[in-house]
């Protein structure tokens, strides 16, 4: 399983490096974002030197994030497109080694790209951290894996790449905008407030808050990544169930 | 133009099946619309009891507005797909006049979905409208033909739809950050207010921001809408010009 697993990734790693559209959505978009809103915020809590630009990125790292499920899915997708699935459904190759080798490279990806926003806002644009960074890693890793796995979902029931991008989108801004992603909870009304709990965004965005604003190391987060690996475990789960590797799909 | 507008009915009753393409042009931007004006700040200046709707609202109207550009693209590389673009290719129809009859009904839909957002926003989320009802309709027609004469020159100078649709998001979100539509311009950094002005999107916030905060009506924003215009006819004719010579050397 293991040398199967290692054969996919290498694939993949390979389709990756050449894909510069991949590069823009995972990394341009969401520092251009960062850039233009870091002055259009207020603070996020009451920290001594604390700006809008504390609540832009953990905001913009968390919304963006989940975009990952996307990239993994069209990664999918495009397999079908070039009619590469059905030679692998020809192979002995198992479906778990598959899933995982597709979605590997873009939890990495994920997690450099949470890291590269942060360190950005930390050197560029004078946004505050208190915490330790291996609170930042780990939170990041749970929370890119949360993404990933939320894409191999999409990609078991969506039938097109198509209906996988607009889920994406919609569920990115819409969990993102009730988890505190696009505005700090406590401004938004009580009835969203009481929900946001149950999006994983809420529990990745306080998380990276904490520990740019409230001194949090990795004990500290560990309730956070319960909580978002949760999330995950469930739709790696679902995904697992639901996934046909014989299903006709379409790019 | 018969014909242009016989394409565009055609066009039309296709987008009418496409509900994925609706929501996603007014769903997304609603949403964002709605998060983001609990967390921006007020735009600075007008009226002292301005919230952050009336950024927001503008704000996610010129963002999304432009965003129509890449289902512009979209439209007409499937167009090339089909190979339905070569077939009119070989009738009595201009070059012009088909990419007008397949463009118009995307400008109708971006100037509807300025329209959706401003209305939600001044009924739901408590964004003023001190201005009048005519002048945002001018403004978001402007916008809405400037969005479709770039969706139609990002198609004449890109080889690929990835490549069309990775400059239309990035062109989006970029210009919409320089003009103000996320932070506003007076609170970024003087050069970037400076270039802010040869933007289409720094005219189209502009005008919509004086009908919220500032009372402006038809003949305050009728230079923001002219400017658009402007802009929308040079565009326009880069791409017509481009895509009269090949266009079909196009991938889907």
């Amino acid at each position: 399983m293991l040398l199967q697993t290692k054969a996919v990734l290498g694939h993949k790693l390979r389709l990756l490096s050449m894909d510069l559209q991949v590069a823009v959505f995972i990394i341009v978009m969401p520092l251009v974002a960062i850039v233009f809103l870091a002055d259009g915020y207020a603070a996020p809590r009451a920290v001594a030197g604390a700006t809008g630009v504390d609540q832009v990125v953990p905001g913009m790292a968390t919304l963006f994030g989940f975009t990952i499920a996307d990239s993994v899915g069209y990664a999918v997708f495009r397999e079908h497109g070039w009619g590469t699935w059905n030679r692998l459904r020809t192979t002995p190759l198992a479906t778990w080694p598959l899933m995982l080798g597709t979605a590997a490279p873009f939890v990495v990806l994920g997690t450099l790209q949470v890291l590269l926003l942060h360190a950005v806002g930390y050197l560029f644009l004078d946004m505050q951290f208190t915490g330790t960074w291996a609170a930042l890693v780990v939170l990041a890793i749970t929370a890119a894996t949360t993404g990933v796995a939320l894409g191999l979902l999409l990609v078991a029931i969506c039938p097109s790449s198509e209906q996988m991008a607009g889920l994406v989108s919609l569920l990115a801004v819409l969990l993102g905008g009730i988890g505190g992603a696009l505005a700090p909870t406590g401004r938004m009304p009580a009835a969203l407030e009481a929900v946001a709990h149950l999006t994983p965004q809420f529990w990745v965005v306080e998380g990276y808050k904490d520990v740019i604003l409230g001194e949090s190391t990795v004990v500290d987060v560990l309730p956070n990544m319960v909580a978002v690996a949760a999330f995950a475990a469930i739709f790696f789960v679902v995904a697992g169930l639901a996934f046909d590797r014989n299903a006709e799909k379409s790019l | 133009m018969r014909a242009a507008l016989e394409i565009t009915r055609h066009k039309a009753r296709l987008m009418v099946d496409d509900v994925q393409l609706i929501a996603f042009l007014v769903l997304l931007p609603v949403l964002a619309m709605v998060f983001f004006s609990y967390g921006l700040l007020p735009p600075p200046g007008g009226r002292v009891d301005a919230n952050g709707a009336d950024q927001a609202v503008p704000g996610m109207a010129v963002l999304f507005g432009f965003l129509v550009a890449d289902s512009v693209g979209h439209g007409l590389f499937r167009e090339f797909g089909w190979g339905t673009w070569q077939r009119l290719r070989t009738g009595p129809v201009g070059v012009s006049a088909q990419l007008f009859g397949l463009v118009a009904p995307y400008a109708v839909l971006a100037t509807v979905q300025v329209l959706v957002l401003h209305a939600i926003g001044a009924l739901a989320l408590g964004m003023h409208f001190s201005g009048t009802v005519p002048a945002l309709l001018v403004m978001a027609t402007a916008a809405g033909i400037t969005t479709a004469a770039l969706g139609m020159v990002l198609v004449a100078i890109s080889r690929t739809t990835q490549q069309m649709s990775s400059s239309a998001n990035t062109l989006a979100i970029v210009l919409a950050g320089i003009s103000g539509a996320l932070t506003p311009v007076e609170r970024l950094p003087g050069w970037v207010q400076g270039v802010a002005h040869v933007t289409p999107h720094y005219w189209a916030l502009q005008g919509y921001r004086s009908i919220v905060i500032d009372g402006a009506g038809l003949a305050q924003v009728a230079p923001n809408a002219l400017c658009l215009l402007g802009i929308a006819a040079v565009l326009g004719v880069v791409a017509i010009a481009r895509l009269r010579r090949r266009p079909t050397d196009r991938s889907l």
